[in-house]
């Protein structure tokens, strides 16, 4: 039943933006055996999650990675130009978001889908709507006042968009990260305990052993582990961001959304930040906004090009980059303007 | 120039003072007719009020100003909320005063007492507190927020766990230039807690008899309305060096005060933000 609704939306959502697309995700992890984890994960975590039977729980840091029934993959109907393959589910997809501070409207009637475990790029000139389409998959843009949303988004069966969704419990699932790094003003093993403890790990050996993960897994550990219990705010900028990073999978997330996570960092730091990016894309789906065209070009697999408040084209990276299908996205990557 | 001036009335004032304060002047109930009264009574009633108002203000002004600044919709309502708590704070003492009689002292019948006293402070105490806690917590950089909301902390628990521990130095001092209205105010008291000071037994320590420090309900005159009594109508024939002794002591104590609640403050931000 999840899916199903996918299913016929993402048709829809295939012919709605660009024409150019492409014969999508053939070459990507796509049977993995967690590919279908993140409909289990969120369909447990989401209060009336009617289908989706929770997988037990198999060790290591996912929630859920073993096989669940699976409805068909979403079948390549005849949609436009449209895929002539078998592609995975998307971990999740938007259907006509938009949204509107006031009577602005910011982002207009946007459709895309978001493929499980591979890393979507947002750019576009600075206003574009980017970084607010980003905040909405976390209703973060919710605490903003005047702000208000109209449309879809699905996860795992569920309409986030729906008044009855539980915003907190949906936080948990999709983690975020900030331009400017923000550890709390706690030490930088409370900045990665603070959450798992909230959400009820409370031996103090579990919680030593995940900080030691994700700090491993952020490439962290060798550098603070002789220093866990300094403040995170002593560390330097790329480090800081690194800390957000592990602080954010610490909850066990399915998503994760960076809002240019690299943009207030040195070379360095950034080529870590990308690096890492790499390293995550295994566990968890990403979105990332960036400025920086080559970043995109190197971290993500696909990319939408925002201008405006519209979706004017999303594409496979490389395809977006050698060959975009609209003026304005050549215009915009061959530096024409923006 | 401004410091000048303030360093010219503090010495002025502690030049004046420091000389007749000793251990007796501190400890030792006034004289009314004879010299070498005292002011003891009247420090620890100041002490106790203070705490008594805070003890009601602080919990009220938190909650309040939690709710301003993150619950509370922004609309016309709460801009008249706003306005209102700020014609409050700024009410003339005497009228508050006056207001405590009336209602608080006569209607209530909680009769002159400490606990009138407080109420009464706590009407201009209050506002100040909720619009410290609500600045304090607006001065949280919005993506430190965010962050606790996009870990799935509730709302709640991101408020007392993230932004009240970032916060927490501008509240304790908030709180305590809060405090120093308490400690120094006369106006408000003079209808309230009363201008005299029942017989005290400071070896009693039941809250509920009536000679005990610690009744509540009981009259008490303060250091400052002490000042103000002793200098308009006392009999004493040093009454002069009293009221300049207290106005010393006063002085005095408000400022230990502030240096030792801002370093609370200090010690207890890095308490709660940098693990221990």
């Amino acid at each position: 039943m999840t899916l199903i609704a996918s299913d016929k939306t993402e048709t829809q959502r295939n012919a709605a933006p660009a024409a150019g697309q492409h014969p999508a995700n053939a070459t990507l992890p796509a049977h993995s055996p967690g590919a279908n984890a993140l409909n289990a994960g969120t369909g447990t975590v989401l209060p009336p999650a009617p289908s989706a039977t929770p997988a037990p729980p198999a060790s290591g840091s996912k929630p859920a990675s073993a096989e669940t029934p699976k409805p068909a993959p979403s079948k390549p109907e005849a949609s436009g130009a449209a895929r002539t393959q078998a592609a995975p589910p998307p971990a999740f997809y938007t259907k006509d978001l938009s949204v509107f501070y006031g009577e602005k409207q910011a982002i207009k009637q946007v459709s895309m889908a978001f493929p499980d475990r591979q890393v979507v790029a947002l750019i576009g000139p600075s206003g574009c709507g980017k970084s607010t389409f980003l905040r909405s998959l976390n209703r973060m843009n919710d605490l903003i006042p005047g702000a208000s949303i109209e449309g879809e988004i699905w996860i795992g069966g569920h309409n986030i968009c729906d008044s009855k969704t539980d915003v907190v419990r949906l936080r948990q699932k999709i983690g975020m990260v900030w331009q400017r790094p923000n550890p709390f003003h706690k030490s930088i093993y409370e900045n990665v305990a603070f959450g798992p403890r909230y959400h009820g790990v409370k031996s103090k050996a579990a919680l030593d052993e995940l900080v030691e993960e994700c700090l491993r897994k952020t490439a962290l550990w060798d550098e603070v582990k002789d220093r866990l219990h300094q403040s995170g705010l002593a560390l330097s900028g790329g480090q800081q961001q690194r800390l957000c990073i592990a602080r954010s999978i610490a909850v066990k997330p399915d998503i994760l959304l960076m809002d240019e996570p690299a943009s207030a960092l040195d070379p360095v730091s950034t080529a870590k930040v990308e690096e890492l990016i790499a390293e995550l894309k295994r566990d968890y789906t990403i979105v990332i906004v960036t400025h920086n065209m080559h970043q995109a070009a190197r971290v993500s697999d696909k990319t939408a090009f925002f201008f405006l408040g519209d979706l004017v084209e999303y594409d496979e990276t490389n395809k977006i980059f050698t060959n975009p299908s609209r003026k304005s996205t050549d215009d915009y990557i061959s530096g024409r303007f923006g | 120039m401004i410091i000048a001036l303030l360093a010219a009335l503090l010495g002025y004032l502690l030049i004046r003072g420091l000389g007749h304060i000793s251990w007796h002047f501190l400890t030792s109930p006034p004289e009314s007719i004879r010299a070498g009264g005292g002011i003891g009574p009247q420090l620890f009633n100041s002490l106790f009020l203070l705490v008594l108002t805070m003890i009601i203000t602080v919990p009220l002004g938190l909650g309040a100003g939690i709710y301003m600044s993150e619950y509370a919709k922004q609309n016309r309502l709460t801009a008249f909320i706003r306005l209102i708590v700020e014609v409050l704070s700024s009410f003339p003492s005497i009228v508050v005063g006056l207001f405590g009689l009336l209602v608080i002292v006569n209607r209530f019948g909680l009769g002159l007492s400490l606990m009138s006293g407080a109420l009464a402070l706590t009407v201009f105490n209050l506002p100040l507190m909720v619009r410290i806690t609500e600045q304090a917590l607006r001065a949280v950089p919005r993506e430190q927020k965010e962050a606790g909301l996009a870990l799935g902390l509730s709302r709640w628990r991101t408020i007392t766990t993230v932004m009240l521990p970032i916060s927490l130095p501008a509240i304790v001092t908030g709180t305590i230039l809060a405090a120093g209205r308490v400690f120094g105010e006369a106006a408000a008291l003079l209808f309230t807690a009363g201008m005299s000071s029942p017989r005290l037994d400071f070896t009693d320590w039941n809250p509920l008899h009536h000679t005990s420090p610690l009744n509540p309900f009981r009259p008490a005159e303060t250091l400052a309305v002490h000042i103000w009594k002793v200098n308009s109508e006392g009999l004493a024939p040093d009454a002069a060096q009293i009221a300049a002794g207290a106005s010393a002591v006063l002085i005095i104590t408000v400022l230990v005060f502030n240096l030792g609640a801002r370093w609370l403050g200090r010690v207890l931000y890095r308490k709660l933000t940098a693990g221990r």
